[in-house]
C-alpha cells in the first residue's frame, strides 16, 4: 500500500473522513484539491478542521492537519476547483481518485476523467439523512451507468437542503473503506452502498454496465467544458 | 398486490416524511401511478415523457429495473421498490 498515491477531490464533509483514514492507512501520497475556506458552519461535519481553522484555506489547513496526523505522509494541496481543462493532468500519477464534491457537475467530471484516465473512482453523495457511495473501476459500471447524465432540474444540493453531520461522516467512511480496499488490491467494482440514517439502514446493491452508457461505450472521449457547464446552466 | 416503496430523503416531503409507503400495482408503472394518486407530484419527480428520469434509479428488489422490463417490470405481493436519485453534497455547504 505504501506506493499508492490518491487524489481527493473536495476537502469538506466527505473529504474529511477520507483524508484522515487514508493518511493513517498507509497511502504514501495524497493530493487534495478544494477552493473553499473553512467556515464555522462546517465544523460539525468537516472533522478535519477546528475552530482555529475558521476563515483559512481548507486545503492549506487540511494539509497541515494531515501532516501532523501522519508526518510520513506526502501531501500536495491544490488550491482550486477540479475542472475539465486540468482534470486529466491532475489525475495523472494517482492510483485512484476519491470524490467528495458538493455538486453533480464535478461528480460527473470526476467519473469521466477517471474512466478516460483508467483510474478507479470512489464517489458519494449525501443530503439530509441519507446518501450513497459508489466504486467504479475502469472496466466496471461507472457513474453514468448509474445516473446517466447531470440532472438539469430540481436537484437539491446539501447547501440548499442541508445534510446531517454524521451522514456525511458515514458516507465519507464508506468511501475511505472503498479506497483502502482498492489500495489492498480488492475490486469492489460497481458496488453501490445506500445509507439511510433515519432508518438506520445500510444496503449494498451492484450497478451493472449499461450497454448505451456514453462513457463506457467510448462516446465520451474528452472532457469538453460544455458537457459540464451546459448541464449546470440549464 | 401490495408493494413496499422506499422513499429517499429528497422525496419525503411528498410523503409527509414517510420513508416507506405501501402501494398497489402489478408493475413498476402501476405502482408509480398509485404513488402519484396518493402523493401528488411524485410521478413528475420520477418520470419524464421518455420514462424514468435519467438521474433517478429504481430498483425492484435490489435489481435496477433498466435491466429488467423497465417500467413494465412485473411486481408481486411483498416486493420492494427502491428509488435512488442522484444527489450532490459533500464538500461544502
Amino acid at each position: 500500500m505504501e506506493a499508492h498515491r490518491v487524489l481527493v477531490v473536495g476537502a469538506g464533509g466527505l473529504g474529511s473522513p477520507v483524508l484522515r483514514a487514508l493518511a493513517k492507512s498507509g497511502a504514501a501520497h495524497i493530493t487534495v484539491i478544494d477552493d473553499d475556506l473553512v467556515d464555522e458552519s462546517n465544523l460539525h461535519r468537516q472533522t478535519l478542521y477546528g475552530r482555529e481553522d475558521v476563515g483559512r484555506s481548507k486545503i492549506e489547513r487540511a494539509a497541515a492537519n494531515l501532516r501532523e496526523l501522519a508526518p510520513e505522509l506526502s501531501v500536495e494541496p491544490v488550491d482550486g476547483r477540479f475542472v475539465p481543462s486540468t482534470a486529466l493532468e491532475l489525475l495523472k500519477g494517482h492510483s485512484l481518485v476519491v470524490e467528495g464534491a458538493d455538486n453533480l457537475a464535478t461528480k460527473f467530471l470526476v467519473a469521466d476523467a477517471a474512466h478516460l484516465g483508467a483510474v478507479p473512482a470512489v464517489q458519494a453523495g449525501a443530503i439530509r439523512w441519507g446518501g450513497w457511495a459508489f466504486c467504479a473501476l475502469p472496466d466496471s459500471a461507472c457513474l453514468r451507468c448509474l445516473f446517466e447524465d447531470i440532472p438539469r432540474d430540481r436537484i437539491e444540493t446539501c447547501a440548499e437542503a442541508g445534510v446531517v453531520g454524521p451522514v456525511v461522516g458515514v458516507l465519507g467512511g464508506l468511501e475511505a473503506a472503498f479506497a483502502i480496499r482498492l489500495l489492498r488490491g480488492e475490486r469492489p467494482a460497481g458496488e453501490l452502498w445506500h445509507y439511510d440514517a433515519l432508518k438506520g439502514s445500510l444496503r449494498k446493491t451492484f450497478v451493472r454496465r449499461r450497454s448505451d452508457c456514453p462513457l463506457c461505450t467510448g462516446e465520451i472521449k474528452d472532457l469538453r467544458m460544455e458537457r459540464y457547464t451546459a448541464a449546470c446552466a440549464a | 398486490m401490495a408493494v413496499t416503496v422506499r422513499i429517499p430523503t429528497p422525496l419525503r416531503s411528498l410523503t409527509g416524511g414517510a420513508d416507506e409507503v405501501l402501494m398497489k400495482g402489478g408493475t413498476v408503472s402501476e405502482v408509480i401511478e398509485s404513488l402519484e394518486a396518493s402523493h401528488p407530484g411524485m410521478k413528475d419527480r420520477l418520470c419524464d415523457e421518455k420514462g424514468v428520469r435519467r438521474f433517478v434509479n429504481i430498483y425492484a428488489n435490489d435489481e435496477d429495473i433498466r435491466f429488467l422490463d423497465n417500467l413494465e417490470t412485473a411486481l408481486k405481493d411483498g416486493d420492494t421498490l427502491s428509488i435512488v436519485p442522484a444527489i450532490a453534497g459533500g464538500s461544502s455547504a
